[in-house]
Order: C-alpha cells, then sequence, then structure tokens
C-alpha cells in the first residue's frame, strides 16, 4: 500500500516553469502539456527543490526518500513520487472585482480525479452550455452591469450558480487563494483561449551602458503564470526500496511532510530565480 | 459583431473595483494617434481607479513568504516621481508597470537588478565590477552577484511592490515641441511647430524593497553580498534613479535602513559610511589600492577608531599593505595619503 496526498500550490510572484528558447513570437514561454496546452510545472522541478533542503540528512535516509545521486541511480528509486503541477485556477483580469479566478469543466473534472486518488471529496463539476457563458456564485463580485462577466476584452453572459459557491467554499477552506466571490467556470474553448492569451508576458530589456537607451537586440518576451495562480500536484509516498532502510509509507510521507512545511511551506520554484519569479507557498490538501 | 463594437458601450464601473491595468490595455476610447484627449481621459480614468480591497491581504502574503524563505526587506520611498515600463506595449505607447492581478503599479526585481549592476559597473572602483554586455563577459564582483550566462548570480532581487495605502498614482504629460526634429532630424526645431502632449501615468509612494539569497546558496556565503548589494542598490536609487525619463530627474528614491526588529535595538553594525568603504574595497585590485585611499580621505579621516581598524584588518585580508616600500612610494605620489595612513595605523 501507498500514501497519497494532494498539494497545492499557490503562486506569490509570476511563476515561470520554462522550456528554454521559443519559435514563437514569445522567446521563452511556460512549459504546456503537449496534448492540451495546459500549463504545468515538472514534479521533478518540485521534488529536487525538497531534495535540496533535506541535503541535511543522513545519507541513507535521503537516498532512501528521494533516491540516490545520479552516479548510483540504478540502485533503486526513491520512495517518493511528485506528479507534475497543474494548474487549476488562472487570475484573469476582470472589469468587475479586479480579477476572476478561472477555471473550467476540464480542469475540475481532472482535479477531481487526482484529488479522489489522495482521498478527497470534492463537489460535483459544474456543466457550461457554451463558450460565450460563465458560471459565478450568486452574488459574486465578477458580475457586472447587464448580467454580464468582462474577462479581459470578452463579455460573457454571467450565469449564477451554487456550484460555483461550493467550490468556492471548498478551495477556500484549503488554501489561501482568494477564490471568494471570484470563480469563474467557463468553457473548455474559451479556457483553452484564455490560457493561451491571457498568461502574464512581459518585455524584459537591457539598456546600453553608455547610452542608457536599449541594446540592439536585447529585447525578449518572457512569458509566466500570473501571482494567485493556483496549482496542484498529486504526491505518492511508497515503502522504501533502500537495503537497511526499510520505511513504511506513512513514516517516508512524514519525513517527506516534515520537509515540506519547513518554513511554512514557501518555496522557489521554476526559472528566472534571480529577478523573483517563483514564489509560492505550498499546503498539503486535506 | 467585432471585439471593440460588442465593448463599446462599456464605462469604467464606480465602486465595483476595475482592474486599471485592464483599463488602461483594452479600453481606450479612440484609436487614432492624434486623439490626445481620449488618452488624457484614460489615464485621469486610470489614476483614479482605487486600490483594490484585497491588496493588503495578498501584500502580507507576500511580504510573510518572502520573510519564510529568508529575505531581508527594507523600505524605499520616491524622492520624485517614478515611471516604470514606460516603453511597454500599450495602447497608450506609454505604459506603467502594474501587477499583473490588482493593477497596483511596483517595481520589477528585474529593473533593480539591471541598474544595480549597471551603476556597480559605472561607478565602483575595481575591475572586478567592470561589465561587457555585448561580448557577456563580467568581472568577479559583477558574476557573483548578478550572475553570467553560465551561472545565476547569489542574490534574488525582488519586484518591489507598494505599501497598502503609501502609493498614489499620478496622470502626468510628455510634451515634445518639435516631434519633426527630434523624430527624422530632418527639419529645424522652429517656433511655429506644435507641441504634442502624450499622457502617461507616474507613481510616488513607498515600495518594499527585498534581497534573498539564490536558491541552493546559503545565508552565510551569500550574506556578503546581500550587503553589497544594498549599498549598492541606495546609491542607485538615490543618485541614477530607476524606471524611465530619469535624466529629467524621475525615480530617485531613498532606501531607508532596517527596522530593528526585536524591542532593543540591536549591536550597532557598521555605519553606513564604513560598509560603504568595505563595499569598495572588497572589489579592488591592489594597483588601485593608493587612488582609493587618496579618493576616500575624507570618509576614511572620519572613521573611528574601531572603524578605522576594520577597514585596515579588510585591505589586509586581501593582502594590499605588506610591502612597506609601496606603502612609502604612494605617500610620496599622493599627496595627502599621509595622513589616512595614520589614521589606518600603517605609520610605523
Amino acid at each position: 500500500m501507498s500514501h497519497a496526498a494532494l498539494l497545492f500550490l499557490h503562486a506569490l510572484s509570476p511563476l515561470h516553469a520554462g522550456t528554454g528558447q521559443g519559435i514563437g513570437a514569445i522567446d521563452l514561454p511556460i512549459a504546456r502539456e503537449k496534448a492540451t496546452g495546459i500549463p504545468y510545472l515538472p514534479g521533478s522541478s518540485l521534488k529536487g527543490v525538497l531534495r535540496d533542503r533535506a541535503s541535511a540528512w543522513d545519507k541513507d535516509t535521503l537516498f532512501a526518500v528521494f533516491g540516490p545521486d545520479t552516479e548510483s541511480a540504478s540502485e533503486h528509486a526513491g520512495a517518493v513520487q511528485v506528479g507534475d503541477a497543474k494548474l487549476l485556477l488562472l487570475p484573469v483580469r476582470s472589469l468587475y472585482g479586479v480579477f476572476a479566478l478561472v477555471t473550467s469543466p476540464y480542469l475540475l473534472e481532472r482535479f477531481r480525479r487526482e484529488a479522489g486518488m489522495a482521498g478527497l471529496q470534492v463537489p460535483g463539476v459544474p456543466q457550461v452550455p457554451d463558450a460565450e457563458h460563465a458560471l459565478l456564485a450568486p452574488g459574486s463580485r465578477v458580475l457586472g452591469d447587464g448580467g454580464k462577466a468582462y474577462l479581459e476584452d470578452l463579455d460573457l453572459k454571467a450565469r449564477e450558480e451554487t456550484g460555483a459557491r461550493a467550490w468556492e467554499d471548498w478551495l477556500a477552506e484549503r488554501t489561501e487563494a482568494p477564490v471568494q466571490g471570484r470563480l469563474a467556470v467557463v468553457h473548455d474553448d474559451l479556457m483553452g483561449f484564455l490560457l493561451e492569451t491571457a498568461t502574464e508576458v512581459v518585455a524584459r530589456i537591457r539598456l546600453d551602458d553608455e547610452t542608457k537607451t536599449v541594446a540592439k537586440g536585447a529585447l525578449w518576451y518572457e512569458e509566466s503564470l500570473p501571482a494567485e495562480s493556483l496549482l496542484y500536484a498529486l504526491v505518492r509516498a511508497d515503502r522504501s526500496f533502500r537495503k537497511g532502510k526499510e520505511l513504511p509509507p506513512e513514516s517516508v510521507w512524514g519525513l517527506f511532510r516534515g520537509v515540506l512545511e519547513e518554513g511554512g511551506g514557501v518555496l522557489q520554484l521554476g526559472g528566472k530565480a534571480t529577478v523573483g519569479r517563483g514564489l509560492c507557498r505550498i499546503v498539503v490538501g486535506r | 459583431m467585432g471585439r471593440r463594437s460588442a465593448l463599446e458601450g462599456v464605462r469604467l464601473p464606480q465602486g465595483k473595483e476595475p482592474h486599471r491595468g485592464l483599463w488602461l490595455d483594452k479600453f481606450l476610447r479612440s484609436a487614432r494617434r492624434e486623439d490626445t484627449e481620449a488618452k488624457r481621459v484614460l489615464v485621469r480614468e486610470a489614476a483614479g481607479v482605487p486600490e483594490p480591497g484585497e491588496y493588503r491581504a495578498f501584500f502580507g502574503r507576500y511580504r510573510k513568504a518572502l520573510e519564510a524563505l529568508g529575505a531581508e526587506l527594507r523600505q524605499a520611498r520616491t524622492l520624485s516621481r517614478l515611471a516604470v515600463g514606460l516603453g511597454g506595449e500599450g495602447v497608450l505607447e506609454t505604459a506603467l508597470t502594474l501587477q499583473r492581478a490588482y493593477g497596483v503599479p511596483y517595481i520589477p526585481g528585474s529593473a533593480l537588478k539591471g541598474l544595480a549592476s549597471r551603476y556597480a559597473h559605472l561607478y565602483l572602483e575595481g575591475e572586478a565590477w567592470r561589465r561587457d554586455l555585448a561580448r557577456f563577459q563580467r568581472g568577479e564582483a559583477q558574476a557573483g552577484l548578478f550572475g553570467t550566462t553560465e551561472e545565476q548570480g547569489l542574490v534574488v532581487f525582488w519586484d518591489a511592490l507598494p505599501l497598502p495605502g503609501k502609493w498614489k498614482l499620478h496622470p502626468d504629460i510628455l510634451n515634445p515641441h518639435h516631434p519633426d526634429y527630434y523624430g527624422s532630424g530632418e527639419a529645424p526645431p522652429a517656433d511655429w511647430d506644435s507641441p504634442v502632449p502624450v499622457p502617461f501615468l507616474s507613481v510616488t509612494g513607498t515600495f518594499l524593497l527585498a534581497l534573498s539569497p539564490a536558491p541552493g546558496v546559503s545565508p552565510e556565503e551569500a550574506g556578503p553580498w546581500l550587503r553589497a548589494a544594498w549599498r549598492i542598490l541606495a546609491w542607485a536609487l538615490r543618485e541614477e534613479g530607476v524606471g524611465a525619463k530619469t535624466s529629467s530627474g524621475y525615480g530617485r528614491m531613498a532606501l531607508e535602513e532596517p527596522v530593528s526588529q526585536g524591542e532593543k535595538p540591536p549591536a550597532p553594525g557598521p555605519s553606513p559610511v564604513l560598509q560603504d568603504l568595505l563595499t569598495r574595497a572588497r572589489a579592488l585590485s591592489y594597483k588601485e589600492v593608493p587612488r582609493f585611499l587618496a579618493a576616500q580621505a575624507e570618509a576614511i579621516l572620519g572613521l573611528s577608531a574601531e572603524e578605522a581598524e576594520a577597514l585596515r584588518r579588510a585591505l589586509e585580508e586581501r593582502g594590499f599593505l605588506r610591502n612597506l616600500a609601496d606603502l612609502k612610494r604612494w605617500r610620496k605620489e599622493h599627496p595627502g595619503l599621509e595622513g589616512v595612513l595614520a589614521k589606518l595605523g600603517l605609520l610605523a
């Protein structure tokens, strides 16, 4: 038997989980799942940062939980598997209520599946009729005049449903994301569009030292998930495979959780770290 | 129905927390270039959007997370108006960097990092602070603090968010009088040219700056670099300014000393003057030492006995004061060095 848990990853500064050079209009795009285009942070990224934190442990425990060093990687696997962190809520600028935290039935459905593996009970997934509509909780602050919601430059017909309220309550209870009165469930097609167009893209420049104007060729575009994005990752703890360091799944999970929650669960993840990207707070889903 | 016509009737909602950045980006009434009135209205409307109620809570979370990561925090107050990201893309052609979710103005960490690196290159003594960006070369101290294409720097420069309720946006204006002259350079500037008012937004207020050791760097290793980075930032913000239009006086800021955490004042650390000297001394090469001592004579003579001792130790640690014959020669070559050397206890 193994122990599974769900982690919530809440971005407090823009999160740049990069892929290196892009060939499109954006020089440094973020990583997206090939088939769905949904942004994610590779599990290896999260695991690597935590392994680094645990480097003060004795070698046997470290290797048992996180796996041996690269040279001896063939000996046995680490007892902890960290899944990719997938996007659940994307902050999108709203004409009413500052911003909405946007998700879609497909994102919620996937979340429900993984939450179920970690033994969490989630509310039912609401359905959206078409890409013209947005489901909001009754009395949502995103709701504008004329029963409309304005996300970026899209005007959507708002429908107030208690199903959205149930999700707001559920998420607000477990995370610090400011989701109350702010959740918007949109059609999967529209979600796809927003995931492409509503991420944060900033122009970065380098100034010429002498003239203090932009140096030639030194303009590039960097994409990131904005602060207040919410992602989640499934973590599985197995019994340890290391000889002489047999640990049951519960102990492995306890060790992992300890290093995760050290320092209030605050980690810096993803790329462009030295200009302050990727400040995240991680909480374990209950 | 096109997007623009669908949004035509939309007015800025009052009292319903509109997003400032969204309003600026997408809701310009008239896109005609010469329609400055429409832009002026837009800028005024955007400046008038109040701070979102929930920003305070977000700021609190951001600050708490930075503290948990071991970041050092200091406040910086604007001494003049500040315009960051003026060249950014937007319908106004004069953007202001706004935080994505809450629409409040902020100073990106990358702007602070770039400012510090440039300042160190231009004004600090020592080859170690030089950089040649066209060839991707950096001196030792530049590489350590700011990183290279191969290796990341040792210090994180975090985005500086404004303190809740402690900032203000101003509708501002650029007013080139001779656009043809400045643009093409073909027409001479003349009295009959019409000024072209270009509205933009600037900000004043207090911002929270944060520096921390880069991921995987221990606090001990990063400590001296953090201190150096704060000194450089303090100089650069006051003298050079951050953001755009610094040659017109924009962007000057005063960096405050760290606030003491406990009730009792902390043990007195090195004074700012001594910290300046130590930071500069860190990057000196041997042949620059006499010039450094002569240039800083006033500051050095003003040090207390213990501080002079600390500076001497720092110089000795770098192996600078071993050669007595050189000391003698420096005294001859640089009049006025006598007093400095005496102060440092180097006149036997």
